[in-house]
């Protein structure tokens, strides 16, 4: 992770010194800051709303109850360690709400799920398994792209709904193979 | 239609809340609180990527490195035209919609270019923000295969996209 960061650091400090304009450095440390303040700013009224909810849901039982029903016998094939249930409840919770398009709610629920499976500070296979399914991209319906379409004058924006989730299960599937793979290895 | 999920799913919640007989104003708190926290422990990550990224984005190093990958990505039946969208994507997702934008007016919603960018778009997810914020809230150091995982992944849906509209038109 720190090595990614480094790289980013790197090819954009030794580009803008071979380009003559060092103070690109400076710019990007105010616009960088400033965007993440504003994102930040325009995140905790809904981050704190949806995890609010979150907290109902948990005790009122429709989430243990779902989750038993639909979402354990699909994790005992995905995750490779047994999970509890409050892991399982928080685990399905913020897969469902990004399959439904619920981009905040799924942050929000995603983070509440890390809390439940950290272990230490070490990578368990479970939240790597979590992470690579979450970020393989799985979609059910991708209203944000379909609206652009046709905001852009798509004559059929939704035409892409059938492929995006062929190539979106495909990418999922392909992820948790390699999570299999290389995952077992360490 | 999804714009009413939110409103059922908030409804559902309070009414089988009500039924239950639970204190749901006490535990709406209580999960809202341990949100703000969630998000305070992010938010220095948030901050090193986004910084990162405006420095990277607008130099030139970049715009060589996207016409690399274009040399490479080319013979794979991906055009040339969506590599800015396929480095950006997995860093921001905001960025990645401008560039989709840019692509959609460009070359016409409803042309090849225009179909497989948002194909890929809309089967991806911004990788490297959700797995580097994730572990950050957890504060686990390591990320292991999952990077890894991440950029094979993204590679091989790029070329998917592509190649699913090839075979349709």
């Amino acid at each position: 992770m720190s090595l990614l960061w480094a790289m980013m650091m790197i090819v954009g400090v030794v580009s803008s010194i071979l380009e003559g304009r060092p103070e690109r450095l400076l710019i990007a440390i105010v616009d960088g800051g400033n965007d993440s303040i504003q994102y930040l700013l325009s995140l905790i009224g809904i981050m704190a709303f949806w995890s609010g909810i979150y907290g109902v849901i948990e005790k009122t039982g429709v989430l243990s109850f779902l989750t038993k029903k639909i979402a354990r016998p699909i994790f005992r094939r995905i995750f490779r360690k047994p999970l509890s249930s409050a892991q399982e409840e928080a685990i399905f919770a913020s897969i469902a709400a990004n399959l439904l398009g619920l981009g905040n709610a799924a942050t929000v629920w995603g983070l509440k799920a890390m809390i439940e499976l950290k272990k230490g500070e070490r990578l368990t296979p479970n939240i790597a398994t979590f992470l690579i399914l979450l970020s393989s991209g799985l979609t059910v319906f991708p209203s944000t792209i379909i609206n652009l379409r046709s905001a852009m004058g798509s004559e059929n924006a939704a035409v892409i709904w059938i492929p995006a989730l062929i190539v979106s299960i495909f990418g999922t599937v392909f992820a948790l193979l390699l999570d299999r793979m290389w995952g077992e290895k360490r | 239609m999804s714009s009413y999920l939110p409103a059922l799913i908030v409804l559902i919640c309070i009414v089988v809340g009500l039924k239950a007989k639970i204190n749901i104003y006490e535990h709406f708190l209580e999960g809202a609180k341990a949100g703000i926290i969630a998000l305070w422990h992010i938010l220095p990550t948030i901050i090193g990527i986004f910084v990162a990224l405006a420095l990277v984005r607008n130099s030139l190093l970049w715009g060589y490195i996207i016409d690399k990958v274009g040399l490479l990505i080319n013979p794979l039946g991906v055009s040339k035209e969506l590599v800015p969208l396929a480095l950006m994507r997995p860093f921001s997702g905001s960025a990645s919609l401008a560039v989709l934008t840019k692509l959609l007016s460009e070359f016409g919603p409803d042309s090849f270019i225009g179909l497989s960018a948002s194909t890929f778009v809309a089967s991806t997810e911004t990788v490297f923000y959700v797995v580097m914020t994730y572990l950050a809230s957890a504060q686990i150091k390591k990320s292991r295969h999952i990077f890894i995982v991440a950029i094979l992944v993204q590679f091989v849906v790029i070329i998917s996209s592509c190649l699913i509209w090839r075979v349709i038109s």
